[in-house]
């Protein structure tokens, strides 16, 4: 009964030793800023761009999201009609990067730059990704639902978030110009 | 101390509780706490403080809590705007009505050269050091372009002070530390053999107590 235990023990330490650098292994950088431009303006060089948030335009954002947007100034990338929104959300407790690609008023691609979680980057994998590809608003919503990933809940909640962000920031983007 | 302990934290939401951190001398006492290093900066009514993890941004007693990244580098006033930099990032604030708002931060995904050695300000616009090379902001691009030291004035930011202080951590509110001290976790072992003590404590007077009310009442009826 002991030895059992004690291969049981051996089993279970093995198990925590391998999630524990299988979760560090998610953490990291998966693609630079260069590769994203590139990915998103191969035939243009894009300017860099920035939308004053005033506070009625605020209000706006939290009143059709539900969710308040933070500072004054959003920055972005634009070339011919697309834009490039590089955004921030926290998954469970740190900030993942994530990079938007719109053009009339739906995602052309989505791409997790940096992240920084121990679980949950599954998400960076293009099955997930493509999800979001010609996704839109549809009355304050995506018009399209996105399927989980079991252990990542937060992670893909975060990323469904800033899309939505990216979308109505492109829509305000491109009003105010 | 159970029960009040007890009582307070079936109240806590009613009492607002969780809406106020404990004071640092109390987290440092109860939780057993080491001082943090922190590095402070002051700029006119603003003063930014880090542990280089947050960033706390401070004035008329207004404090606004973002993130900082490494090192406190400097800070400086460019029109209303004030830019605080730490090593891989920059907070830009305003000051509104008295009260620090954030504007936004700047990083690496923003064109940020990065680490930052030295932050502050060539010909009136940011300037920022990164791996021995000079950056210059251009507020009509909203680019960091290279910078040629002989062709500008410099003035870069004064170095942050450095001291000790007690980091309460945001979630050391009082609801978790009545919680925490409700069920032994404060002052280490210590704690939880107080804790235990007044539970069986309570055991043996709850015990006793039942004991001699039997005889007490056998007694009687005889």
């Amino acid at each position: 009964m002991i030895k059992l235990f004690a291969k049981a023990s051996r089993y279970a330490v093995l198990l925590l030793m391998s999630w524990a650098v299988f979760g560090w292994a998610q953490i990291g950088v998966y693609t630079t800023l260069e590769e994203v431009l590139q990915e998103a303006f191969p035939e243009v060089e894009p300017e860099q761009q920035t939308l004053w948030l005033t506070k009625e335009t605020k209000s706006q954002f939290k009143d059709e999201l539900g969710f308040e947007i933070h500072g004054l100034r959003q920055r972005y990338w634009v070339g011919e009609e697309r834009t490039l929104w590089i955004l921030e959300e926290i998954g469970k407790e740190y900030p993942i990067t994530f990079a938007y690609l719109v053009e009339e008023d739906q995602v052309l691609f989505a791409q997790v730059m940096e992240y920084r979680e121990t679980r949950g980057g599954e998400i960076r994998h293009s099955f997930f990704r493509q999800q979001f590809d010609g996704i839109r608003l549809k009355e304050s919503k995506l018009d399209r639902r996105i399927d989980g990933i079991t252990g990542a809940t937060l992670s893909v909640n975060a990323m469904s978030k800033m899309a939505k962000q990216a979308l109505w920031l492109h829509r305000e983007a491109t009003n105010q110009s | 101390m159970l029960a009040t302990t007890g009582i307070l934290i079936n109240h806590a939401q009613t009492l607002s509780l969780s809406e106020t951190r404990i004071p640092s001398w109390l987290a440092a006492w109860s939780y057993n706490l080491k001082e943090n290093d922190i590095q402070s900066i002051r700029l006119g009514e603003i003063e930014a403080e880090t542990d280089g993890v947050e960033l706390w941004v401070s004035a008329n007693g207004v404090t606004h809590t973002s993130d900082c990244s490494e090192n406190l580098i400097g800070a400086r006033r460019f029109a209303e705007e004030i830019w605080i930099s730490c090593e891989n990032q920059i907070s830009i604030y305003l000051v509104e009505a008295g009260t620090p708002e954030l504007v936004e931060q700047i990083n690496v995904y923003s064109g940020l050269p990065n680490p930052i050695s030295r932050f502050g300000a060539c010909n009136l616009a940011p300037c920022v050091e990164s791996q021995s090379q000079l950056f210059r902001y251009s507020q009509l691009q909203f680019n960091w372009q290279i910078a040629e030291a002989e062709n500008g004035m410099f003035f870069w930011s004064e170095e942050p002070q450095t001291s000790k202080a007690f980091i309460v951590p945001l979630e050391l509110n009082w609801h978790r530390w009545l919680l925490d001290l409700h069920s032994g976790r404060l002052f280490g072992s210590i704690g939880v053999f107080i804790v235990d003590l007044t539970g069986i404590a309570l055991l043996i007077l709850v015990t006793t107590g039942i004991i001699r009310w039997l005889r007490i009442r056998g007694k009687t009826k005889c």
